[in-house]
Parts: structure tokens; sequence; C-alpha cells
């Protein structure tokens, strides 16, 4: 058992068996950041103290015979927007610098009572936006992870620890993971609590999640999911049981989008993604063209145009005092965002609701829709995390959305397949992902 | 010249002038690009019918 390679599933099997003990999982990752952190600089803050004494505890605990939760003994890192009580939390910013909060988000929190250990918080792009993280890829030091989930990304990818907590406002979550080879997990718009997340913009902000199976991000969506009062957005949904057992793993129907995502697309990714596509055809899926409605025409200036100007207004205090704390690609955001016209801003919002809407034909005959992840590879350099054109758009319209690794294109980087499903159908995007998964198969581990 | 172009050039004109006035002169250049930028963004939105029943997206509806 190489123990860094275990996922958040068979690592908690294995402290439930007695096989590994959370103190050895915990050195293990801690010696595997030791070792990789000064060529990736993955992490904000590690919390080696902290961590310590909790996995002696939850280890405690075990021999005892006595079990918090699923994520007992496991480790888990949180992106530095993410508050938690008694670490720092500097969302990539001096504006933050030194800032400590008193309380847990919500959802690290749940992690926490289900026995998860906070092993530390890794690096975010400045508030979660445009201005890079020192991260690196690890599967080329040149090139970039993404973001602005760039840390969760790179730490998971690089076995630093099983699973992260990212965010995604355009492609925070999706394309970072495509990036660097490993699952990302969007859900839908209020599935999972924002309370204790510094915000982007108040009307696309999403919890994700970023580990190395479609189980896993299934569990952690299985104990991060449901209504927060503390979240205004929060959804009431029920919480169904979204283990890929329970729908059992089937050729889904998927509808491909090729209108625009293909024409955007390198001719690399457009080949993986057509013979990606094949793969599961022949495996047993039903593949259909899809065809994207008329309101996509202005979906990504919705997007862009609500994400500026509630950027304006969350800031709006703070530039006051600190504007030059701010780095450049934020200060330009935030003082044109503030130059918006509330009528334009306004319409952006109904241009969104209305996207959502007409999705709703779209996607009635499938399971699923498919798209490449990103219109290429990680991008060489460290001045840009990339572009979210290809998964801004379900972000407006709050559809959950999910990124498996494909294969890997010619220069060696990872590439993925982008899965979007119905509001609250985790479930079936569940299903559907592991199922292609199972089908496609996993990508080996970086070679660091 | 189009409508589309008479739209767009019309709110990069009406931004750069509340750049001028926020930020001064200076700032206001070196936001240009961004400005010519969200001009753009603002002028799809604006030209894309959007039914007058049509309402905000505050905070997504559940499940619709």
């Amino acid at each position: 058992m190489i123990i860094h390679e275990l996922t958040v599933s068979t690592a908690a099997a294995a402290i439930r068996r007695r096989q590994v003990s959370p103190v050895d999982l915990l050195e293990a990752l801690l010696g595997r950041i030791e070792s990789l952190e000064p060529k990736l600089r993955a992490w904000a803050f590690v919390d080696r103290d902290g961590a310590r004494a909790a996995a002696r505890q939850l280890g405690d605990e075990v021999a005892r015979g006595s079990l918090r939760g699923p994520l007992h003994g496991v480790p888990f890192a949180v992106k530095d927007i993410f508050y938690s009580a008694g670490l720092p939390t500097e969302a990539g910013s001096k504006v933050y610098g030194g800032f400590v909060p008193e309380y847990d988000a919500t959802t690290v929190a749940r992690l926490k009572q289900a026995g998860g250990i906070l092993l530390g918080k890794v690096q975010t792009t400045e508030f979660a936006n445009l201005d890079p993280a020192p991260t690196r890829n690890p599967w080329n030091l040149a090139h970039t992870p993404g973001g602005s989930s760039s840390g969760s990304a790179a730490a998971v990818a690089a076995r630093m620890v099983p699973v992260a907590l990212a965010s995604q406002t355009g492609g925070s979550t999706l394309r970072p993971a495509s990036y660097c080879g490993i699952v990302g997990l969007k859900p839908t718009f209020g599935r999972v609590s924002l309370h204790g997340v510094v915000p982007v913009a108040w009307t696309l902000d999403h919890v994700g999640f970023m580990a190395r199976s479609v189980e896993d991000v299934a569990l952690l969506l299985q104990l991060t999911a449901g209504h927060d009062p503390a979240d205004p957005r929060s959804a009431r949904e029920p919480i169904p049981d979204y283990s890929v057992g329970t729908d059992g793993p089937r050729p889904p129907r998927i509808g491909i989008l090729r209108d625009f995502f293909f024409e955007k697309a390198d001719v690399e990714v457009i080949r993986t993604t057509s013979e990606t596509v094949e793969q599961l055809a022949l495996a047993g899926a039903s593949v259909e063209e899809a065809k994207l409605p008329p309101s996509f025409s202005a979906i990504h200036s919705a997007h862009v145009t609500s994400v500026q100007v509630e950027m304006a207004a969350f800031h709006a205090d703070l530039y006051e005092e600190k504007a030059a704390f701010y780095r450049p690609k934020n200060r330009e955001i935030i003082e044109v965002g503030s130059l918006i016209p509330g009528e334009l801003y306004l319409r952006a919002l109904r241009v969104r609701r209305c996207f959502r809407r007409e999705m709703k034909q779209v996607y009635a005959r499938f399971d699923v829709l498919m798209t490449p992840t990103t219109p290429t590879p990680a991008p060489a350099g460290l001045g840009s995390t990339g572009d979210p054109l290809f998964q801004s758009p379900w972000t407006s319209a709050g559809l959950p959305t999910i990124t498996l690794p494909c294969g890997l294109s010619a220069s060696g980087l990872p590439l993925g397949i982008q899965l979007i499903a119905p509001p609250f159908a985790e479930c079936s995007l569940l299903a559907a992902a592991a199922w292609c998964h199972d089908v496609l198969g996993s990508i080996p581990a970086p070679p660091l | 010249m189009a409508k589309r172009e008479i739209r767009r050039a019309a709110l990069a004109q009406s931004l750069l002038a509340a750049a001028i006035r926020r930020f001064g002169v200076d700032r206001a250049e070196a936001l240009r690009t961004r400005i010519e930028e969200v001009a753009d963004q603002l002028g799809d939105i604006a030209l894309f019918p959007v039914d007058r029943e049509e309402e905000p997206a505050f905070y997504l509806e559940r499940s619709e």
C-alpha cells in the first residue's frame, strides 16, 4: 500500500479496518508536502501541529472503536477563501493579510464533524479571481495549474492530500482540476453552503470539490450538502444518497455540445474529446448531438458583467481604504465594475435566467451534456490561469458539472471532459461520471 | 454603422467619461482596454432580446 496514493474512500476504509492509522496517513502526506512544496507552492498554510493533534485524537478513537463519521482520520485541504477557525485566511491578498477568523465555514465544520482532519489552507488567486497564485502545475512546473483553485488542484494531483475544497464563480474548480488531471465537481448553485467563504460574486459562487475519484467527490458532497440557515442562497432541496452505487453506474444518454466548444478548442482537444466520445459510445453510452439555445450568445457577457459588478460591490468599502494592496487585474475589475449601470447589470441577470430556462429544452433528452473541459491543455507560463470560457455558462445558470480526466496531450499535460446536468440532478451526474470514469480509466500520477 | 457598433461605442464613451470623473484622466486612460472590453460585453447584453416579464436571477430559483 502506497499511503499517499490512497483516495478518500480507500483511506477511510483502511482506517476503519485499522490497516492504516490517521497518524501514519498524515505523516505520509506531510512528508510528501515537505519534499514537493518548494517547487509546487500549493500551500498558503500547513497546520502541522493542529493536524497532528487531531490525528492522534482520532487514532485513539479508532482504537476505542469510536468513529465520528465517514471521513474519520482523513486529511483534507481547504482553499484559502474558506474561513478556518484559528488559521490564517488571507484569500491570496495583502488586503486580508494576517486575518484569522474565529469560526469555520459551514463546509469546513461539516467535514470536521465527519472526522476529517484539516491539514491546511491551499493557495488561491487573489480573491479567487484573475491575479495568479504562485502555484505550479505538477505535470509541468512551467505551466499554470489553472485557477482560482490553484493550490487545491496541485495539492490533490501531487498526492499531498486526497481531497480539497475549492470554489467556482467562472471556471475555478473544473478548469484547474482538468489542467491537473483530477476529478472536479461543482454542485448546483445553493446545494452547498457558502457561509464563511469570502465572496467573489454572490449570485455566481459555488463550493467545489477536487479529488481523484468520482466516489470521493460524491462523498464530499454527501457530507456538505444541505440547507444552512446562515447562507441565504442555501437550497432546501432534500439530500438524496449521492453514493455512486445508488443509481448504479449505467451507460448514460449523453448530449454532445459541439457548437462553440469545438470551434474554440484546439486540434488536440477536439481529437481527444472525439476519441473519448467514441470510446464511451462503444462501451454502451447513447451519444447524440445537442444544440445550444439562443441565449448562449449573450451568456458569457452576462457572466462577466455579473462578476464585475458584484466584486465591485463587495470590495467597495475595503477598496476605499486599501486600494494600493490590490493586485492589478482586481483593481481594474473593481474600478470598471463600479461604473457599470445598474440597469445593464440587472439585464445580465435576466439573460442568465433566460439561459437557465432555455437549457431545460436542451438537456430534456439526456442524462448529461458533454463538452471538453478546456479549449487547450494548461497554458505555459504563470501569468494567467487560463480561460473559464467552457465553464462560465453553466456556472451562470447554476447547473451541476463535473470534470473527468480523459487522457494526456502530446506534451504530457492532462485533458478533461466536462459533464453538465440539470439543477439538483447530482445523482444522475455522478452516476454518469462514475460510469464514464470506469470506461476511460485513470491517468497516472504526475511525474514529480 | 451597425446598431451594435453604435451601442458599443456609446457605452465605451459613457464608461470612459465616468472613469475620468471618478478616477481622473490618467487612471481612466490606463483602464481604456478593459473599458472597451466591458463596453463590448454590455453591448451584447443591451441588444439581447429579453422578455419584459423575465425577472433577474437573484439567488436562482431552486428546482425550475
